[in-house]
């Protein structure tokens, strides 16, 4: 750049600004000509050690740009430890603008956090991504249950996921179908051929275990808290949601047939550490259980499990409040506005005005924490069915959402 | 003259401006450029072999304020508003109490970084390479900042009233 490109660079916003010769700060040429020799004459006199120490701070001063730089990078890709962690040393050297990019980024992990969940909904079906994938997963998710945004890469994985259970779905129709042709073609007794049917009948009314795992796993957390009875909780699961995905296999309604399988285990995490057990419990989930699990195995190892966890039971788990105060937590949650469409729309079973407010991420973002909260189950539920209407939280979105620049 | 004595003399005004303008404090910005000049010293042949040789100077200077304030439990801070203002009205001597007010309002409304650009560009009149280097952002990214500042400054409705003369100072219409 010449002192030409330079002058024609001010001239943009010399309207706006003036140059630096109005600063005021004057020296003349004997005082500068003193004050160079200062530095060099302490040059001279430095020990070899001292000139280390001086090179040493010249590497963190460039340092410290490298690291606002890194921090910004994965920011922009949604890592908040990583963006938290450089933005932390570009702050700590000084750099202006990395302590309020810290902030921005303390600010959406307490966002995150204060969702009060973890679930990633993110499946792998490759080879080599099972127990240990998820497991190293697992360290990074808050340790609760519930909603997390997800980063943006996770998404691609989450869209293959849907595809695989789409196609799992299909598969098992076509099995049934031959299930149900070979029975017919194996037995020439009709007795025999009835029941042939009736097994076959019965088996093809299984819902494909892809999509029966993560329902499983939000509703046996809910019975879990009001201290159902295990067994009746596996079986009424089950045949709850048998009895939901009949219906929805009727009217062809698609589903996200994702695994949750880091819920799963944080579930099962909760349930031993109720029942003050220090079993391990990974073993008991086969990382490729969406592949070819099979439902009832998962069913039956679950139901021994709590078998012996409710015989050894030593503390009482904690119920959750029902007091009335769930509206007033939204109110607070998400403001007046928004709290009075979700309690017009649940009671009118309108979606209509809640969903047009629903347009901004942190609103989604409050709203999932406070369902994750609220021991309103009913209202929760209404709420969920109208976020599942609107397009998904992005974590791009989410940080330009909150104003960085 | 030699290299340092030549880099030294073009430089150390412009650098003394950028350290007061941040500590406050006359004496304690001369102490801190003479630690920041033996820093730049020690490292000299390297640093003229950048392609930007007076981005580090800043870059040093930057972390060296930041260490003067955190012995002295201060917060490194960006010149304040009025150190714009300030500079604004020196260049538009025009500007009255009503236009003073208009303009503090209208630099309200710019981001943190907007301002940050101005004020390291404008005010402490670096080049837009070490503006770049400064605020961890390419030159594209600089001029993009000032651009939207300008371009946001031009459409606050304070400044509305404002147009710039042949002479780049502001007059009211």
């Amino acid at each position: 750049m010449t002192p030409d490109d330079d002058r024609l660079d001010h001239a943009d916003v010399v309207g706006d600004m003036p140059d630096v010769d109005d600063a005021g700060v004057t020296l003349t040429e004997e005082t500068l000509r003193d004050g160079f020799n200062a530095v060099m004459a302490r040059l001279d006199q430095l020990s070899p050690q001292e000139a280390r120490a001086l090179g040493e701070e010249a590497a963190s001063a460039e340092l410290a740009y490298d690291a606002y730089a890194l921090g910004m990078e994965y920011l922009d890709r949604g890592e908040l430890d990583r963006a938290a962690r450089w933005l932390r040393v570009a702050a700590d050297y000084g750099i202006t603008g990395a302590a309020d990019q810290l902030q921005h980024v303390r600010d959406l992990q307490s966002a995150v956090t204060r969702s009060d969940q973890g679930a990633l909904l993110t499946v792998n079906m490759e080879p080599g991504c099972g127990k240990s994938y998820w497991m190293s997963r697992m360290e990074k998710v808050p340790d609760t249950v519930g909603f997390q945004v997800v980063a943006h890469h996770e998404r691609r994985v989450v869209r293959e996921a849907e595809e695989e259970a789409k196609r799992i779905i299909a598969e098992a129709h076509r099995r049934a179908e031959e299930i149900i042709a070979e029975a017919q073609l194996s037995t020439h007794k009709e007795s025999d051929t009835a029941a042939a049917l009736e097994l076959s009948e019965s088996r093809a009314d299984r819902p494909p275990v892809s999509l029966f795992f993560s329902d499983y796993a939000a509703s046996l957390r809910d019975l879990f808290l009001v201290r159902s009875d295990a067994e009746s909780v596996v079986e009424s699961v089950y045949s709850a949601y048998a009895r939901r995905w009949r219906n929805y296999n009727n009217r062809l309604m698609s589903r996200p047939g994702v695994v949750d399988y880091a819920r799963l285990v944080r579930i099962y995490k909760s349930i031993s550490d109720c029942y003050g057990t220090r079993e391990p419990y990974c073993d008991i989930l086969p990382s490729n259980v969406l592949v070819d699990g099979r439902a009832d195995y998962f069913v039956d190892v679950l139901a021994n499990l709590f078998r012996r966890q409710v015989r050894d039971r030593e503390r009482s788990l904690r119920r959750p409040s029902r007091s009335g105060g769930a509206r007033r937590d939204l109110r607070n949650a998400v403001g007046h506005a928004v709290a009075e469409a979700v309690g017009e729309g649940w009671e009118t079973d309108n979606h209509t005005s809640l969903a047009k407010l629903l347009v901004d991420d942190e609103i989604l973002v409050r709203l999932h924490a406070w369902m994750a909260t609220t021991a309103s189950r009913g209202l929760a539920t209404f709420v969920q069915d109208v976020v599942a209407e609107v397009p998904r939280i992005s974590g791009p979105q989410l940080l330009c959402s909150a104003g960085r620049p | 003259m030699d290299s340092h004595a030549a880099f030294y003399h073009a430089e150390h005004l412009r650098l003394l401006g950028f350290v007061e303008r941040r500590v406050g404090d006359k004496g304690g910005a001369e102490d801190i450029c003479q630690e920041v000049w033996m820093v730049y010293f020690n490292e000299f042949g390297r640093y003229q072999a950048y392609d930007h040789p007076v981005a580090p100077l800043f870059a040093i200077a930057n972390y060296k304020i930041a260490k003067w304030c955190r012995a002295r439990n201060k917060v490194p801070a960006l010149p304040g508003d009025e150190i714009l203002e300030e500079y604004a009205r020196g260049h538009a001597e025009v500007f009255g109490f009503e236009e003073r007010i208009d303009l503090k309002r209208a630099l309200a409304r710019l981001t943190s970084r907007q301002r940050e650009a101005l004020v390291l560009r404008h005010v402490d009149d670096l080049p837009r390479e070490a503006v770049a280097d400064l605020m961890g952002i390419t030159e594209d990214g600089v001029k993009k900042l000032l651009h939207n500042a300008k371009q946001r400054l031009r459409e606050i409705p304070e400044l509305a009233g404002y147009q710039r003369p042949a002479n780049g100072g502001e007059v009211r219409k």
